[in-house]
């Protein structure tokens, strides 16, 4: 059954109409092989039934694709797995199957994932119905003040921010104030999804022309029998027992974004829904992947660092008590810090040795009087507490396409990427140094080498 | 193909028939199945019933019966006949049962339903003219995509091209396309 209603005016056409239907590609060379095998078995079936001594050539006994159709909503399997940019952890599992006659088959992890994208759609700005016609113009209460466009939403789904809140838990199983989910709503002194303007009660959304170039797409792969091969086990009842009702950990292979792998991830029922709790990214499952060794994966493991590193520092995606908050004199003025209630970050040496794992010490060395030394720096100890300022933050890095490996050594190398800068519709070119760190791939340099044409000098921002 | 080419090969080698068969008019037969059950049939069951019309032909087509002509008619009705078997069979079981015979679901049986039909005729005139003005690969991309659902990973395999490209060129084909329809009075 088709998700996208657009063109159901197609459907009951005529014969000409079909002809061109017809001229549009869309089966694969495996896919009309097995069709023609499939028609030929049933040949094979009718002709023993009517007792015709014909047999085509090599054609296995007829067996009809073990597919799985999605679940209808009675049976709320229910999947979102929200890493969001490109986030990717690596992660190892033995996973063995072992299915019960309750655990959730590959339409609900299929299911799931859809959601997931839908999700993922949402918080790169896309996949909301909005009214195009009459932009609201926000002025963003930074300390810097930055203006964000948003449209009125248009969504049947969508009246208030609690309405997408609520969209979002019914697939992510953990509570939405500490998933990562939790800055898009985030509305002090940042540029969230959603906004309601308070003299009117209109609810907009912050839409993005280039959400569906940015968006972090998961596709599960199929084998050869059009089946999504996925494994799938009980988790373990030690992490399930008194948090959720039941919990089964899957691996399935993937293509996310440009790059196959295979997804390992749990699935959760929470209050009687299917629900994704997390999932990570083997690339190395890929083989194409493995032949570049070590590297490849150190990169994309350097660059889902780097975004993690750039949320924490630079987009306020940290979470923070709204509610308790310090005016610190800044120069001339105040700049205003709020208390941190991000579970990673309780003190400062908390914030140091998250970073660690990633970045040299260097790296941090160069950048610790902005992220925790200096009189303006981005997070702050206050009467023995963790403060952080929301100031000036903007959006995150993106990193898209493949990235390419340079100058490798034992012990070092360099990745080329294309991002997005501070404006989504600008790419720069960037050059990440990585080395080797008490036995780990860290990232010890970042520089932009070559700026979007479209703007040279962002001393002003 | 005609007949009698495909009664020759098949006097030579059956296998071979239905190989060249199956190859010269898969797609037609795809899409009549799939534009009479796309609403209402899984990706499966839109192949089992092409897999259907195939073993059909391949079982009952008199390969002595001398036809020289172009089998596409031939094809094309049992084609439409098993699709919308194959749509009464779903929607039976669904439980929305119409009733209607199968020269009903083929043809218009009231006056009103001329008029109804001569409309969708027409705006499926307009809409596939407006496709065909976003020229390609942007026109293939949105039919793939939106009519016949692929994925952006599919398309892009089937298209040599990136998914994230596929899905660009989606979104913005789509929101061009919905502007060119709204100026000619059709809202998607």
């Amino acid at each position: 059954m088709k998700e996208n209603r657009e063109f159901d005016m197609l459907e009951n056409a005529n014969d000409n109409e079909v002809e061109f239907l017809a001229k549009i590609p869309v089966l694969t060379k495996k896919e009309k092989e097995r069709m023609l095998k499939m028609s030929k078995n049933k040949l094979n079936k009718m002709n023993r039934e009517s007792n015709i001594e014909k047999q085509v050539s090599g054609v296995e006994q007829y067996k009809r694709p073990r597919w799985y159709t999605f679940a209808s909503a009675a049976a709320s399997v229910v999947l979102v797995a929200g890493i969001a940019g490109t986030a990717i952890f690596l992660h190892r599992s033995d996973l063995t199957p072992e299915v019960t006659d309750n655990a959730p088959d590959s339409a609900v992890v299929e299911e799931l994932f859809d959601k997931i994208n839908e999700l993922n759609l949402i918080c790169s700005g896309g996949g909301v119905e909005v009214d195009e016609s009459t932009p609201g113009n926000y002025e963003v209460l930074y300390d810097e003040t930055r203006n964000a466009v948003y449209y009125p939403v248009t969504d049947a789904r969508f009246k208030t921010v609690e309405d997408v809140q609520d969209y979002f838990k019914q697939y992510v199983a953990d509570p939405l104030e500490t998933s990562k989910y939790h800055s898009y709503f985030v509305d002090v002194f940042s540029s969230p999804l959603f906004k309601t303007d308070e003299n009117t009660d209109s609810f907009y959304f912050k839409k993005n022309d280039d959400a569906e170039m940015i968006a972090v797409n998961i596709e599960l792969e199929k084998n050869d029998d059009g089946v999504v091969p996925v494994d799938i086990k009980l988790a373990d009842e030690a992490e399930i027992k008194d948090i959720y009702e039941k919990g089964y950990d899957f691996s399935v292979p993937a293509t996310v974004g440009d790059t196959s792998g295979t997804i390992h991830g749990r699935i959760v029922l929470e209050g009687g829904k299917w629900k994704m709790s997390e999932y990570t990214v083997d690339f190395l499952s890929d083989e194409e992947n493995k032949e570049s060794g070590t590297d490849n994966l150190a990169a994309y493991s350097a660059l889902s660092n780097l975004v993690e590193f750039d949320k924490i520092i630079n987009a306020g995606k940290v979470s923070v008590d709204e509610d308790d908050v310090k005016e610190v004199s800044i120069g001339d003025g105040y700049r205003s810090y709020y208390r941190v209630t991000d579970e990673r970050f309780k003190k400062i040496n908390d914030v140091k040795e998250y970073l660690s794992d990633s970045f040299t010490k260097s790296f941090l060395n160069e950048n610790s009087y902005y992220i925790w030394d200096g009189n303006s720096s981005v997070f702050k100890e206050i009467d023995g507490k963790l403060y952080y300022t929301l100031a000036g933050k903007v959006e995150w890095l993106y990193f898209f396409g493949s990235p390419s490996i340079e100058n490798e050594t034992d012990d070092s190398f360099q990745i080329s990427a294309d991002s997005h800068g501070f404006y989504t519709v600008y790419i720069d070119k960037v050059k990440i140094s990585c080395v080797k760190e008490d036995g780990k791939w860290k990232i010890d340099k970042y520089e932009v080498t070559e700026l979007s044409e479209e703007l040279d000098d962002r001393s002003e921002f | 193909m005609t007949g009698n080419e495909y009664c020759a090969l098949h006097r030579r080698a059956p296998d071979e028939a239905y190989d060249a068969l199956f190859e010269c008019y898969c797609d037609y037969v795809h899409a009549i199945v799939y534009n009479k059950l796309r609403s209402v049939a899984s990706r499966e069951d839109i192949e089992e019933c092409v897999c259907d019309i195939f073993a059909d032909i391949f079982f009952k087509y008199d390969v002595n019966g001398g036809f020289d002509g172009d089998m596409k008619g031939y094809i094309g009705t049992v084609a439409k006949r098993r699709a919308i078997n194959a749509y009464r069979s779903l929607t039976a079981r669904a439980g929305h049962f119409s009733g209607e015979t199968d020269d009903y679901l083929e043809s218009v049986s009231s006056g009103l339903d001329i008029e109804a039909d001569h409309d969708k005729e027409e705006t499926r005139t307009v809409l596939i003219s407006k496709i065909n003005e976003l020229g390609e690969p942007d026109s293939t991309i949105i039919l793939q995509k939106y009519y016949y659902d692929r994925s952006s990973n599919e398309i892009a395999k089937l298209l040599s091209m990136k998914a994230s490209a596929v899905r660009m060129r989606a979104s913005r084909a789509l929101e061009k396309l919905k502007k060119s329809l709204a100026a000619a009075g059709i809202t998607l």
